[in-house]
């Protein structure tokens, strides 16, 4: 039964494949609808069978002597519950999309590309061999590279898009890394040869943390997940909101069980985590782009999910914040597409204001969307990250890291406030006739469909999927309130300043050049100051020592030009004339002649 | 003998040092052509060979070496424009 339906949520990744390249776009959403509904089965019937955990699907692709490359997908439950909740949010984004990018002449080709990165990404979690998830990956990479240039006629769009690509690469060679030990420790790629090994190289799991940073956008590699805000939303909630950037933080979930075994590693991956999440808290706080704070949330949220992989030992935790993550997050991208499509492609929210008036749906899933964020009770974001904050404050790792998160959390309630704030709440900023319209059935469906989602999946899963790892079954009751209290004080502090700045009629008082404003002066400094320095130098090496400078001056201007004046001479024999010829010929001659009598 | 060798230079130099006149170079080209006439004739005369008959072959030649050498200074003097010697050029 179990093998069955694998196969046939197979056949239903190949008849999205097929539709991808069909004419009626609207025929590639149904396919993705069709196909999170036969997942379900199959996730379904997964935990309803008692014996077998997992399913193992195997085929040969490519001979190579000895050894056979092999198409192999895994499905476990990390599998089947990413398959159905990336397909049902995939449904709603290509609804959305339809809404979003219905006067672009090149939808068809959005469609597709959003498809191609789906099917990218579904081989990426289904993967049993290292080898299909460098493809899934490289796929994945490549299609946000496509997408964040949508609008390529615009630099920054060109910018940012290259920007996702470098830093993806530089996680690439993380998992090259990974490619390579593995072939050469093992002579395979799979990931149950892996799991079998009895001891793990540090090398082979610094590569890991390597690519898991580089896609998940984690503190060192962080900068391209704002920058890809140049993308159009949908894009945004699909790529680097739900669906891309967890492939890092899944990649770090399958490698959890080595992981947890080797203490320094473990500890890295906690540090890394918890600086994100706290680094992209404070820059969330200063941005005045309503999409950029999103994406500094995203990636908050992530850091939060590789602590929790890796500090507290959680893994399944993790993935379940990775699918309350999905829907509230892509939720709380469509609605700030919304807004941008009603006020004329404005995204800057010291002119919004007053929204809950003009677009009430929208703005009230905004709110839902803000309030499963921060993890207000029995909403979707409470039931994993509450556990979360639970494991992090009773772990034994490190005590520091406690207060990180937590101030981070405070901080997760003080953005969403202010964001609510001024672009929700408040008065209206915004310039008069606004054609504020969102009576669009594939602006409203995907956004009620997430909305419903975002309040009741998360007693759904925590009832059918219960992990089995959470170990902090008794706690004190000042630990156990302490991310509620957090958001509560967070929150509290966040409404008052922000309604003392208005009611002091100046919108905002965040400097231009504030370390939270300019992301921590980190691209500043390793986009432009770091090349500026290699490239004066370079200038400089040129200008001076090299092509302009004294070695020209001395090798070639000197030795050559010795030698130049020295064939100048010789050059002065050689006239054409043929009176030179004969008296050079004579005179030789007479020479020889003479030099023969003489002996 | 040996004079004959002076005679054979000089007019050698003559032939790769003149500057002016193609004539002049033809007129040394006889001069050469002389004294090996002359040379070849000295021969007999310190009594050890008999008189060479190679000596006649020799003018004969000479004379028309002489010949197509006015025919050159003719041609060269049209094609050039002037028998300086210091302005011909193969280019």
């Amino acid at each position: 039964m179990l093998e069955l339906w694998g196969v046939l949520s197979l056949t239903s990744l190949g008849v999205m494949v097929i539709f991808l390249f069909s004419k009626i776009k609207s025929s590639f959403a149904e396919s993705v609808k069709y196909a999170g509904y036969m997942n379900a089965v199959l996730l379904s019937i997964l935990l309803m069978s008692d014996e077998s955990e997992m399913l193992f699907l195997k085929w040969e692709w490519v001979k190579l002597g000895g050894y056979s490359l092999m198409i192999s997908f895994r499905f476990d439950l990390y599998t089947c519950c990413f398959f159905v909740v990336g397909l049902y949010v995939t449904w709603n984004i290509l609804m959305f999309s339809f809404y979003y990018m219905s006067t672009d002449p090149r939808i068809d080709l959005f469609c597709k590309y959003l498809g191609l990165f789906l099917i990218a990404m579904l081989l990426l979690v289904s993967a049993e061999s290292l080898f299909q998830l460098l493809i899934g990956w490289e796929g994945v990479g490549i299609m946000s590279y496509l997408l964040i240039s949508w609008w390529y006629a615009r630099s920054d769009a060109n910018t940012a898009a290259l920007q996702a690509i470098f830093y993806n690469r530089v996680g690439d060679i993380g998992l090259l890394i990974m490619l390579m030990w593995s072939l050469v420790t093992l002579g395979d790629w799979s990931f149950t040869g892996l799991y079998a090994l009895d001891f793990v190289n540090t090398f082979f799991l610094l590569g890991v943390v390597l690519a898991a940073a580089g896609k998940s956008a984690q503190l060192g590699l962080h900068p391209w997940l704002p920058a890809a805000m140049e993308g159009p939303t949908p894009v945004s909630s699909l790529l680097h909101s739900s669906t891309m950037v967890v492939a890092g933080v899944f990649l770090l979930i399958r490698f959890s069980p080595i992981i947890l075994n080797h203490k320094e590693i473990q500890l890295m991956v906690f540090f890394l985590g918890t600086m994100t999440t706290l680094f992209s808290a404070i820059c969330a706080l200063a941005q005045n782009d309503m999409k950029k704070v999103v994406a500094f949330s995203t990636a908050s949220q992530l850091g939060l999910m590789v602590t929790v992989v890796a500090g507290a030992g959680a893994p399944q935790l993790a993935f379940l914040h990775i699918c309350m993550h999905a829907f509230f997050k892509a939720m709380l991208f469509m609605c700030s597409g919304g807004f941008i499509h009603g006020l004329q492609n404005e995204q800057d929210v010291r002119k919004m204001g007053g929204l809950h008036s003009a677009a009430p749906i929208t703005s009230v899933c905004f709110f839902i969307g803000s309030a499963a964020l921060m993890g207000v009770p029995f909403l979707a974001g409470f039931f994993s990250k509450d556990p979360i904050i639970e494991i992090i404050n009773i772990n034994n790792l490190n005590s520091w890291a406690v207060g990180l998160v937590l101030i981070a959390t405070s901080f997760t309630a003080a953005y969403s406030v202010r964001l609510l704030y001024f672009s929700v709440g408040g008065v209206s900023r915004m310039l008069v006739l606004q054609p504020m319209n969102e009576e669009y059935g594939n602006l409203i469906g995907p956004l009620q469909r997430l909305a419903y989602s975002s309040v009741i999946a998360g007693v759904v899963f925590i009832y059918f999927l219960s992990p089995n790892q959470i170990s902090c079954l008794s706690l004190p009751l000042s630990l156990k309130l302490a991310a509620v209290f957090v958001t509560l004080v967070g929150g509290l502090i966040a409404w008052d300043v922000v309604n003392l700045l208005h009611r002091e009629e100046s919108v905002t008082n965040i400097p231009e050049l504030a370390f939270e404003a300019q992301v921590g002066f980190y691209p500043l400094i390793m986009h432009k100051l770091i090349p500026k320095v290699w490239l004066n130098m370079g200038e400089m090496y040129q200008m001076q020592v090299m092509d302009r400078g004294w070695t020209e001056l001395a090798l070639p201007q000197g030795l050559g030009g010795n030698y130049k004046i020295m064939a100048d001479n010789v050059v002065n024999a050689q006239t054409s004339l043929i009176k030179m010829y004969i008296a050079v010929m004579v005179m030789m001659g007479g020479l020889i002649l003479g030099i023969m009598i003489c002996l | 003998m040996l004079i004959m060798i002076l005679i054979f230079l000089i007019a050698l130099l003559g032939l790769g040092l003149s500057q002016t006149h193609l004539l002049s170079v033809l007129l040394c080209l006889e001069m050469m052509m002389v004294s090996l006439y002359l040379g070849l004739g000295m021969v007999s005369i310190s009594g050890l060979h008999y008189p060479l008959m190679i000596a006649l072959v020799l003018l004969t030649f000479s004379a028309c070496e002489a010949s197509s050498g006015l025919a050159l200074l003719v041609l060269i003097s049209r094609s050039h424009g002037s028998d300086l010697l210091k302005s011909f050029n193969l280019s």
